[in-house]
C-alpha cells in the first residue's frame, strides 16, 4: 500500500514538473532578441523569423529604426519589420525582395517577399500560426494582396534596396495600377 | 387557347431573364468600369500628393542642410539625409506614375533634373568640411535663384493633374450616371413585362373562369333536362303499372267471363256446336260427346256432316248433305228447328231439331252456331 501510494505520488511529481515546463515556456518572457541571434539561428525560415515578432507593437517612425533598437524595444513598424527580415534572410541565402505598396491617400506599407518560399512578410501579420502570406512574385498581385488586407485599393507598387549602412532606401521598380499589366517593369523582367 | 396562353407566359418570362442577364452583365461591365475610372481618379490624387512630397522634402532638406551648416549638429544631418531620402522616392514615383502621360513625365522629368540639382547642393553643404565651406556653398547656390522655379513647376503639374482628376472624376460621374440608368432601364422594362405576364395570366384565368361557368350552366341545364325526364319516366312508368293492372284485373273478369260461359254453355242438355264458315266442327259442348259417344277430339275440325244429316238423308250419303246449312249461313241467315238426325253412340240415328245462329265479326260471317234439341 505505502509503495503504490509513493510511486503515485512520484507520478504526481513528474506531471507537475512538466506542466511548470510547460507553462515556463509559454508565459514567462525569454528576453530580448538580438540581430546576431537571429542571424546565429540555424535553419531559418521566414516562419520561423515571424515567430519572433509576435508580441512585438506597432509604432510608426518616419525613419528606419536600428535592428537592434527595434528587436530590443519590440515596438517598431512595418518597415523595420520588412527591412530587418530581408536582412536576415538574406544571410541565410533565401532571396528577398523588398516591396513598398503605395495606398490610396498616400499611406506605404513594405513588406518583405521571399522567392524561395513565394510568401511574403507583413508586420501586419504576426501571429504564431499565421504569419506569412502567398503570393505572386509580381509586385502587382502582391500590392494587390496587400491593399486587400487593408480593404482599400493601391495606386503603386515600388521594389526598394536598403542598407543599414548606408541609412538610404532606393526605389529600384515600379509598377503603377493604371498601367497596362503587360508593361510592368516586372513583366518584363519575367518575360 | 392554353398551350398558347403559356407559350406567352414562357416567352414573357424568357425575355425578362434576357434583360435582367443583359442588365446584370452591363451592371458588371459598368462597375468594371467605374473601377478603372476610380483607379484613375485615385491615380491622380497619388500624382499630386507625390508631387507635393517632392516639394515638402525638398523644402525640409533645405532648411535642415542650412541648420547643419549654422548649427553642424549631426542631427539636422541625420534629418536632412532622411529627406533626401523621401524626395528621391516622391521624385521616382511621381516620374514612375506619369509614365504613360507623356506631357507630364516629360514636366516631372524637368522637375527630377532640378530637384536633383537642389538637393546635390543640399548634400554638398553635407559634405562640407566646415562651417565656413557649408557657408560658401550657400551662399554661392543662393546667387543661382531660389527653389521658385521648382515649386511653380511643381504647381504647373499640379494643376494640370488638379484638372485631369475633374475630367476624370466627371467621366467616373458619367460612368455612375450610366450604371445607374442601366439598371433603371432594365428594372422598369423587367416591370413592364411582369406587369404584361400579370396581365396574360389575368386574361387567361378569366377566359377559365367564364369556360367554367359556361360548363356550369350546361350541366346545369342538362340536369334539368334529367330530371325532367326522370319525371316523365316515373309517369309513364306509374301510368303502365296502373294500366298493367288494370289489364289484369280485366283479363281476370274476362277469364271469370269466359269460364261461367263455358260453364253456361256446358251445362246446356241440348247440344251445342261452333262451326266454321266451311261447316267444320271447331267447338263442342260436352251434351254432344255424351250423345255421339265419340270423344271431342274425334269430332272437332270434322265436317259437321259427320255428326248431323239433315232428317230424310241418310248421314254421308250427298255430296253435300248440309246443303240448306251452308247456304244459310253464307246468306248469314237463322235457321230454326231444321229436323236431323244425330248418331248416337250405339249408331242409332236420333231424331233432332237444328237452329242455326251466324256468327258474324264486323259485319262478316265467320261461322255459326248449331244447337241440337233431341226430339223424344
Amino acid at each position: 500500500m505505502i509503495a503504490t501510494n509513493s510511486l503515485r505520488g512520484g507520478h504526481k511529481r513528474r506531471m507537475l514538473c512538466w506542466a511548470g515546463m510547460v507553462c515556463a515556456l509559454l508565459f514567462v518572457p525569454l528576453g530580448a532578441i538580438t540581430v546576431n541571434d537571429l542571424l546565429a539561428e540555424t535553419r531559418m525560415t521566414p516562419r520561423r523569423f515571424a515567430n519572433h515578432f509576435e508580441d512585438f507593437t506597432f509604432q510608426a517612425f518616419p525613419y528606419v529604426q536600428d535592428p537592434d533598437v527595434f528587436l530590443k524595444t519590440a515596438n517598431g513598424c512595418c518597415q523595420d519589420y520588412a527591412i530587418l527580415g530581408s536582412f536576415v534572410l538574406n544571410h541565410d541565402k533565401f532571396e528577398t525582395h523588398l516591396v513598398r505598396v503605395l495606398l490610396v491617400g498616400g499611406e506605404a506599407h513594405d513588406v518583405c517577399y521571399v522567392t524561395q518560399t513565394g510568401t511574403y512578410l507583413d508586420y501586419n501579420l504576426r501571429g504564431f500560426f499565421v504569419n506569412t502570406k502567398h503570393s505572386g512574385r509580381r509586385l502587382r498581385e502582391i500590392a494587390a494582396k496587400v491593399a486587400a488586407s487593408f480593404d482599400e485599393n493601391w495606386t503603386s507598387a515600388s521594389e526598394f534596396t536598403y542598407t543599414y549602412a548606408d541609412d538610404m532606401k532606393r526605389l529600384t521598380v515600379t509598377v503603377v495600377k493604371t498601367d497596362p499589366p503587360s508593361e510592368d517593369p516586372d513583366a518584363k523582367e519575367g518575360s | 387557347m392554353r398551350d398558347r396562353a403559356i407559350r406567352r407566359v414562357l416567352l414573357f418570362f424568357v425575355a425578362i431573364g434576357a434583360i435582367l442577364a443583359a442588365v446584370a452583365l452591363a451592371s458588371l461591365w459598368n462597375i468594371d468600369r467605374e473601377g478603372e475610372s476610380s483607379d484613375w481618379v485615385n491615380h491622380t490624387h497619388a500624382v499630386i500628393l507625390e508631387l507635393k512630397g517632392v516639394m515638402g522634402a525638398l523644402d525640409a532638406a533645405d532648411g535642415e542642410a542650412a541648420s547643419y551648416a549654422v548649427a553642424a549638429d549631426p542631427r539636422f544631418r541625420a534629418a536632412c539625409r532622411g529627406s533626401l531620402s523621401d524626395l528621391g522616392e516622391h521624385l521616382a514615383l511621381a516620374a514612375a506614375l506619369t509614365r504613360n502621360e507623356p506631357s507630364q513625365h516629360s514636366q516631372v522629368l524637368r522637375l527630377q533634373s532640378l530637384a536633383e540639382a537642389r538637393a546635390d547642393v543640399d548634400r554638398d553643404i553635407l559634405r562640407a568640411a566646415d562651417r565656413d565651406a557649408a557657408a560658401a556653398i550657400i551662399r554661392a547656390n543662393a546667387e543661382r535663384g531660389s527653389t521658385a522655379g521648382i515649386r511653380s513647376l511643381a504647381d504647373a503639374l499640379v494643376g494640370q493633374e488638379i484638372a485631369l482628376l475633374e475630367a476624370r472624376d466627371r467621366a467616373s460621374f458619367v460612368q455612375e450616371r450610366r450604371v445607374r440608368l442601366t439598371v433603371w432601364a432594365g428594372a422598369a422594362i423587367d416591370m413592364a413585362l411582369l406587369l404584361g405576364v400579370a396581365r396574360l395570366i389575368a386574361a387567361y384565368a378569366r377566359t377559365r373562369r367564364a369556360a367554367a361557368r359556361a360548363l356550369e350552366e350546361a350541366n346545369a341545364v342538362l340536369e334539368t333536362r334529367v330530371r325532367e325526364r326522370t319525371a316523365d319516366l316515373a309517369a309513364a312508368n306509374r301510368r303502365l303499372t296502373e294500366d298493367n293492372i288494370e289489364r289484369k284485373w280485366a283479363n281476370l273478369a274476362l277469364q271469370h267471363q269466359l269460364h261461367y260461359n263455358e260453364l253456361i254453355v256446358n251445362s246446356i242438355a241440348d247440344l251445342v256446336l261452333v262451326v266454321t264458315k266451311a261447316m267444320n266442327v271447331s267447338r263442342i259442348n260436352p251434351a254432344v260427346v255424351r250423345l255421339v259417344g265419340r270423344e271431342a277430339e274425334e269430332i272437332i275440325n270434322k265436317p259437321l256432316s259427320g255428326v248431323v244429316a239433315i232428317d230424310g238423308d241418310p248421314v254421308g250419303a250427298n255430296a253435300d248433305p248440309l246443303g240448306p246449312l251452308s247456304r244459310a249461313l253464307a246468306e248469314g241467315h237463322e235457321l230454326r228447328d231444321t229436323p236431323v238426325l244425330v248418331g248416337d253412340r250405339g249408331g242409332r240415328p236420333v231424331r233432332a231439331l237444328l237452329s242455326l245462329y251466324p256468327v258474324r265479326d264486323q259485319d262478316k260471317v265467320v261461322g255459326g252456331v248449331v244447337i241440337l234439341r233431341v226430339v223424344q
